[in-house]
Formats: C-alpha cells, structure tokens, sequence
C-alpha cells in the first residue's frame, strides 16, 4: 500500500472522500426520505405546502401556514408576464429561439440574481434595514439615517427601482399582511417611517423587496436565508414569456434588421 | 399605506443597440439578412481563413488583434486552463448530466453555472483581478503578511487572496507549475510579476497559486477588465468541462459513483 493510500483521519478531504454526511436529510431506500426530522412523504406531502417545504430546505424550520402564504404571495408579486422586465425577457428570447422551458426558465432565474432586481438585491436591503434599526434605537433620526446612507451611496437599498417611482406591490403585500393577521414588527415600521420620509423629501418610496426584507428581519430571518428563500421570485413570470414566444413562429419575438443596429466601432480595415 | 402612485421615471432609453464589436451589412433583397460581416472593422471572412480561434477571441474583446507576444500569452494562458479536470466540480456535474441523459443543450451552460464559484471557479478570477488592481502599488510581502493577519481561522483551505491559498490544504504544486511556465516562455507584465512575488511570499504559510489567481494575472497583462477576464475564464475551460461530458454520453448511471446507502450518513 502506497502512502496515498492511507486514510488520514485527521485530514478533512480525507475524511470526507466517498462519504456523504448530511444534516438536511436524505432517502433511506425501501424505508423513508428524511428532512431535518420529518418522513417528507408521511409528515410533509399532503400536510404542508410546497413554500413550508421549501421554507424548510432553507433554513431548516419549518414556518407556520400563514408565513408560507405570505412568501408566496411575494413570489406572485415578483413574476409579471411582461417580457419588457429583463429576466423574462431571457425567456421570451429562449422561447423564440426554441429553446426549452427549463432552459429559458432558468435563463431568466439566472438574470434576476443582480444588483439593481431581484433576489440579487436582498442582501443589501437587508442589511440596510438592520443597521438602520441599530442606529434608530441608538437614537439617530430618520433624517440622519437617510442622508447618511446618501453620503455613502446614491441611493436607499430597498427604497427604489427601475422605470417607475412607486410600488403598488407595497399596498398588495401590507393587504396580504393584514389579511393574515400578522402584526406589524420593528424593521417594519421603521421602514414605513423611512418610505415617509423618502417620499416627501426625495421622492422615492419603499419598492417590495424593502417592504419584504423589513418584514422578514421582524420574523427572525438572515439575509442568507432571505437570498435563498427569493431565489425563484421572478419563475412564473419568465414562465409566462417563454411560454407566449415558444408557441409563436421562431424568431419572430423582437425581430430585428441589421441596419436596427448602430454600429459605432471603427471603420472597415483589411487584415495587416 | 393606503395606495402608492406609480409614475414613470421617464428614462431616456436608446431606440437602436449600439456596438463596436460587430457590424452586419445588410443584404440588398433581405434587410434582416447579412451581405458581409466585419469584427472591428476586420472581414469576418478574412478572419476565418487567416486567424486563429484566440486571436480572434482577443480581437473581440479588446477591439484589436494581438501582437506577437500578446498572442503567445493568451493563447498559453488559455490552454492552461483548458480544462479543469475531471475531479472538478464542474466536470464532474457535466458527467453526472450526461449519463442521465440531461438535454444535450443543457449540459455546457449547468456546468458553467457550477463553474462560476468563488472557489477554483469563474467569480474567483473576477475577484482575483480586482484584487489584484487594488494591491498593484503596494509590496507584495507587505500585501501577503496582511493577509494572513486577516485570515479567518475556519476549517478547510486557506484564501488570504482570492486566487491564491491552499488546494486541498496545501500550496498546489501544478498551478506553481503552470505558473513558472507562463513566465519562462511568455513575456508577462508588472501583473504577473507582483503575482509572483506574492506567491512567493505566500509559501512561508504553505499557500501559492491557484489556476485563477494565473489566468487573472496574465489577464490584467492583456489589458483585460475583470468583467472580461471572468467569461473568458469560461469560454477557457469549457473544452475540458464538454470533453468529459462527451465521453460520457450513451453511458449508464452506474459509470458514475452513486454513494452506497452506509456512506451516506444522515446526522
């Protein structure tokens, strides 16, 4: 036996060389698929639904009916069939190229993860709204908050967005809040007051994601799990449009002449 | 709140895509369809049948051919990375998508999704070149003693840099391989050089290269930004990655492990 051949136990990658250890779970054949303590198919399927499951892959608790239902409706906020927002947009393209639905889906889940939409941003709002509760109770104002933020950066994680000033998807989330019974918590209301301030000195307001991550931080969420628990906010959306363009005539979404395009690069030249 | 107002910010947008990188002359029957195409002014033709496959790549990135030296550099920064392996984890995803039959299509773009960590990864590279602007003006011994006072001690490899560390727990002696050829057989800038240096002063602690922290540093030689460095690391290493996958292809699921009940432990 060679040196390599040694199993050093002390040795991390070692360790670790076929095996697989899981605190997540896994399927047990002929007996059961385990999660985080639960049989999914006898405790789970049929008893929960699909966002308390996934809820559960993500943070490893599993939330209440009424928190589930109020991810989801989040999920409903965030996915428009309007092939103009970027991430559907990969989907209209993928469809129009004949692309699969799993190919442009994921084409458009994929665009979403940035800085300016999507679940790219979460983290940033998140943390945002959790340094300005620290501050608020420390005893800095509103005001204070906010003009500090703009002395570091031009603008408010959570309290913009693109194309248009405003967010009717605010309203539609607070009515879900409300309709489920949740109460209003710390970051929340702290987020309410700044979306007050914003709007009557800057004129900008409070977009979903500010609203849901104030929301979350309230119900004891990190910023990782908030990442994770978005990560398919915009699916149906992009669904829709691969969908509208896949059943159409290839190429025919957007189609485009040569001369549509502005060429601005330097002129012909030969080859030296 | 009650009810929000929703109004347009009044963006200008653009009406027509600009580029410099391609120009298509429209056909005289069909304006949709293309008389003649150029790649930075040169005849795409022309470059079909006088350029190589790197050199064009170059063209289309910096907006014109390489020199000699610049040529020799990027095509040896490319090979060097032309394949990660077939333990890497982006190899070993494409295997797994090829024998169970995954959507040929598929296959290439998920591996890539795999590739794109922070760890021997794509993002790794992009970090690498930033790192590497940041740090450029300094001492590299200064730099690397820094980065071990800041070193989190956590359980598994070493990262006092993005780029460079440990690879399974120690310095990986095959990316300071390809490391030392790049430099005896390419003319390398002030990037790579420091990046030498920094390996260097990097071993005291058993750490050196990584194959992100080269290719970065021969990239930011090139002139590359690491927007750019990042997806040629990609386009790099995809050969390898699609290689393993098309020996797969038409295999069973059993010509790949699947871990026995006994070592799967669920704690």
């Amino acid at each position: 036996m060679s040196s390599n051949d040694v199993l050093d136990v002390d040795n991390l990658w070692d360790r670790n060389r076929n095996r697989i250890s899981s605190n997540k779970g896994g399927w047990r054949i002929g007996e059961a698929v385990y999660n985080q303590g639960y049989s999914q198919l006898e405790d789970l399927v049929g008893h929960t639904s699909y966002f308390q499951v996934m809820l559960l892959n993500v943070t490893g608790r599993l939330p209440d009916i009424r928190l589930a239902k109020w991810l989801e409706n989040t999920f409903s906020c965030a996915s428009w069939p309007d092939s103009r927002i970027w991430c559907n947009q990969m989907g209209a393209l993928a469809g129009s190229s004949k692309s699969t639905a799993v190919a442009g889906t994921v084409a458009g889940v994929l665009a979403s993860d940035s800085v300016i939409y999507g679940p790219g941003v979460m983290d940033h709002c998140m943390e945002f709204i959790g340094n300005a509760l620290k501050e608020y109770k420390n005893g800095k104002t509103v005001q204070q908050i906010v003009d500090e933020q703009f002395g570091r950066k031009s603008s408010v994680p959570g309290y913009a967005r693109p194309i248009a000033k405003g967010d009717e998807r605010v309203v539609a989330m607070q009515r879900v809040s409300s309709d489920l019974e949740f109460v209003v918590g710390e970051h929340e209301a702290l987020a309410m007051k700044i979306n007050e301030y914003l709007s009557e000195n800057h004129d900008e307001c409070i977009n979903v994601g500010g609203y849901m991550v104030a929301f979350l931080s309230d119900h004891g969420f990190s910023a990782t799990e908030v990442k994770r628990m978005t990560t398919l906010i915009v699916v149906a959306g992009v669904q829709a449009c691969h969908a509208e363009t896949y059943d159409k005539p290839a190429g025919t979404y957007l189609p485009m002449r040569c001369d549509d395009i502005n060429y601005v690069g330097v002129e012909d030249r030969d080859l030296p | 709140m009650k009810k929000v107002e929703e109004k347009k910010r009044g963006d200008a947008f653009c009406q027509r895509i600009s580029t410099a990188v391609w120009k298509e002359v429209p056909d005289s029957d069909n304006p949709f369809q293309i008389a003649e195409a150029r790649c930075h002014g040169y005849e795409h033709l022309a470059l079909v049948n006088n350029g190589s496959f790197s050199d064009v790549l170059f063209l289309l990135m910096k907006g014109e051919l390489p020199n000699p030296e610049q040529s020799l550099l990027f095509d040896k920064l490319l090979i060097s990375i032309i394949h990660p392996g077939p333990r890497h984890n982006a190899s070993r995803a494409a295997m797994n998508a090829a024998v169970t039959k995954t959507n040929v299509s598929h296959v290439i773009p998920l591996a890539l999704n795999v590739f794109s960590g922070e760890f021997l990864g794509s993002h790794e590279v992009f970090n690498c070149m930033k790192y590497l602007e940041r740090n450029i003006k300094l001492i590299p011994s200064d730099v690397a003693a820094d980065a071990f006072k800041r070193l989190l001690d956590v359980e598994g490899d070493k990262n006092p840099a993005p780029g460079f560390g440990t690879v399974y727990g120690d310095k990986d002696p095959y990316s300071q391989k390809l490391a030392d050829n790049i430099s005896s057989t390419c003319e390398t800038g002030k990037y790579f050089s420091w990046a030498c240096l920094f390996a260097n002063a990097l071993s005291e602690e058993n750490c050196g290269w990584r194959m992100t922290g080269l290719f970065a540093a021969g990239m930011k030689d090139l002139g590359f930004t690491p927007y750019e460095g990042e997806m040629i690391f990609q386009i790099g290493s995809a050969p390898g990655i699609a290689a393993q996958a098309a020996e797969k292809f038409g295999r069973p699921i059993t010509d790949m492990p699947f871990i026995p009940e006994e070592n799967y432990v669920i704690e």
